[in-house]
């Protein structure tokens, strides 16, 4: 290696031993084609890769690192070709991202949504606030990766442990699109941590209650305890569908579960119970079903519900 | 035995003849006769002879030599008592407890890990109900006990087991231990429905069980629909084996029927309702039997 590319912002190849190879499962990252001449510290991967950067630039990100370099170097700090060296908990590839938007540079863009996280976590720990803001605009953008499919259980689980609150939320959000049962999360129950998954559970029910109080408000002409008329025998009796549908009652518990937690999925299961014939209460026969909202959910209805789902939060 | 500057409490017996301190890591002495430990525990035994060769510096009173170990006042003192001959006492919470049979584990104790292990199932038999059962089989994972974790697993089964059934209890296992319970259910349940699959076959013992009667909405099989309808449902829900259950099933056929005076199960015999739930219960405990491993 060339005393020029030694001094190049980006990745240097470190002291690694067999045991950082034997660990390492994917190839180290192309090093960056910067070239800064007065770089004035060397931070440290976990799997023992150099990154020479500036104290100035790290500290002006970082008030972590702004407070850890202001305070005297111990006497047997490592140096390494003459630069102070940090060791980090991060591995190469989180630090390669990192490091590439701490300079006007081409970023380095996380594989995948798993590493976004934990990128926004290194974020958090060394109170980069500028660089995680910046990291989630580009989520948001689309132009780095996103939650997609049942994967959202595991990015919820992750968010959580990481303490990556609007993630968290977001993740959460997204469930909502998938039956949540032991059977759909089999492995990713592994990624839940403590009360990951009750919170979870409980987040759930609390989107479906407000779904169905909303609807009982949106559709006048079905409140909360309307009248069914009974063809056989003429009686009026009280009768509240709605109760059929809130998470008190064990079949919607369940149904909250092992059915997505949308609101055409509400809407759907609300019009059935209109819909479904039940028994008398005075001449115990069969009484016919009372003619539902529709099975199509009106554009501005379903607006209205989302908007409900969004004022539902993980934490209340 | 136990000497300190803040004694524990309950302190039963004074052993006479010590010959070594064993000091915990909370600075509790306990004054033992080395020859009582290094017959119990090879691996204690080795710990001493390092400790002592060459002889330490550390004594303690009336210069016995000191062994340092890394577990509280506590947690020796309940050991202890199942090495000597005397009342031996089990930690009063179940973590402490798991803690106990661990520490034993680790040096090596067998014959006190059984000692131990009686001790809990007599003050503690296992619980069938739920939160006792989520909270060992946690521990049981956590501390690696096989036959902790078998037994509580098999005390979950008895209750339904899904998200919603779960809910407000989620949090009493870590995801890694709700995922090995996952498992474990999934082949309970597959192991369950085959055999009882089996045991519906007419070659099968139920078919001696149910004698001579005869339901008008028997299947196929001659045996009875309800019946049938009933075992299929273990296969699906292992909760559902139980006496209640299988009580409430015959009750709802028997209501379905309630003016088909020609079925036999309006007056089944209650030896059959026992033949039939003494065969049942054989096949079931016979499968859960063959799911003995449990990953921990």
């Amino acid at each position: 290696m060339s005393s020029q590319a030694e001094s190049a912002l980006s990745l240097v190849q470190g002291r690694e031993d067999s045991q950082a190879k034997a660990n390492s499962i994917t190839p180290p990252p192309e090093p960056l084609d910067i070239r800064v001449p007065d770089a004035s510290l060397i931070i440290r991967s976990s799997d023992l890769v150099d990154f020479r950067v500036h104290k100035s630039v790290l500290a002006m990100v970082s008030p972590v690192f702004g407070d850890l370099l202001s305070l005297p170097q111990p006497s047997d700090s490592e140096i390494v070709d003459g630069l102070p060296m940090v060791q980090l908990s991060e591995d190469a590839e989180l630090l390669n991202t990192l490091v590439s938007m701490l300079y006007p540079i081409r970023r380095v863009m996380p594989e995948s949504y798993d590493k976004v996280l934990y990128s926004l976590a290194a974020c958090q720990k060394y109170d980069m606030v500028q660089v995680q803001s910046y990291i989630r605009a580009e989520v948001d953008r689309g132009s780095f990766p996103g939650p997609v499919g049942t994967e959202v259980f595991r990015t919820y689980a992750i968010a959580c442990g990481k303490g990556l609150i609007p993630e968290m939320e977001k993740a959460a959000h997204l469930t909502l699109d998938h039956p949540m049962t032991f059977e759909t999360l089999g492995e990713l129950l592994r990624f839940f941590d403590g009360s990951a998954l009750r919170d979870l559970a409980r987040f759930r029910m609390r989107c479906r209650d407000n779904l169905v109080t909303c609807l009982s408000t949106a559709i006048p002409t079905t409140g909360t305890s309307s009248i069914r008329y009974c063809h056989n025998c003429g009686d009026t009796s009280p009768w509240d569908p709605l109760q059929q549908l809130f998470s008190r009652n064990d079949d919607s518990k369940k149904q909250g579960f092992t059915n997505p937690v949308t609101p055409s999925q509400i809407h759907g299961e609300y019009s059935k119970v209109l819909q479904s014939p039940d028994t008398c209460n005075y001449c115990k026969r069969t009484r016919r079903g009372t003619k539902g909202p529709g099975s199509t959910l009106s554009a501005e209805l379903e607006s209205k519900l989302a908007q409900i789902l969004d004022k539902v939060h993980i934490f209340l | 035995m136990l000497t300190s500057d803040q004694p524990l409490e309950n302190i039963l017996f004074e052993y006479h003849g010590a010959d070594l301190i064993l000091r915990s890591h909370d600075s509790h002495h306990f004054r033992v006769p080395r020859s009582y430990i290094t017959n119990s525990s090879p691996a204690l035994d080795e710990l001493i002879q390092k400790a002592l060769d060459p002889p330490n510096d550390a004594c303690g009173d009336a210069s016995l030599p000191v062994v340092q170990l890394p577990e509280s006042g506590a947690i020796l003192h309940s050991l202890l008592t199942f090495v000597f001959p005397v009342t031996p006492i089990v930690p009063p919470t179940t973590e402490k407890a798991m803690e106990l049979l661990s520490v034993a584990r680790k040096y090596q104790m067998v014959a006190v890990m059984v000692r131990i292990r009686d001790r809990i199932a007599q003050q503690n038999p296992p619980s069938t109900r739920l939160d006792p059962a989520l909270h060992m089989y946690s521990l049981a994972q956590k501390y690696g006990f096989r036959q902790e974790a078998l037994q509580a697993a098999q005390a979950i089964l008895k209750h339904p087991v899904s998200i919603a059934d779960l809910e407000e209890k989620l949090d009493m296992m870590p995801g890694t231990a709700l995922h090995e319970f996952w498992k474990y259910y999934v082949e309970v349940r597959a192991i369950l429905a085959s055999d009882l699959e089996q045991f519906m076959t007419p070659a099968s013992d139920i078919s001696s069980a149910l004698g001579s009667l005869r339901c008008s909405a028997s299947g196929s099989s001659q045996i009875p629909r309800w019946f049938c309808n009933y075992i299929t449902s273990i296969g699906n829900a292992p909760h559902l084996f139980n006496l209640v259950e299988f009580n409430m099933a015959l009750a709802r056929h028997m209501r379905d029927e309630g003016n088909n005076y020609g079925c036999a199960c309006v007056s089944i015999s209650s030896q059959i309702i026992v033949n039939i739930w003494e065969s049942l219960a054989s096949v079931v405990h016979g499968s859960l039997k063959k799911v003995s491993v449990i990953e921990v």
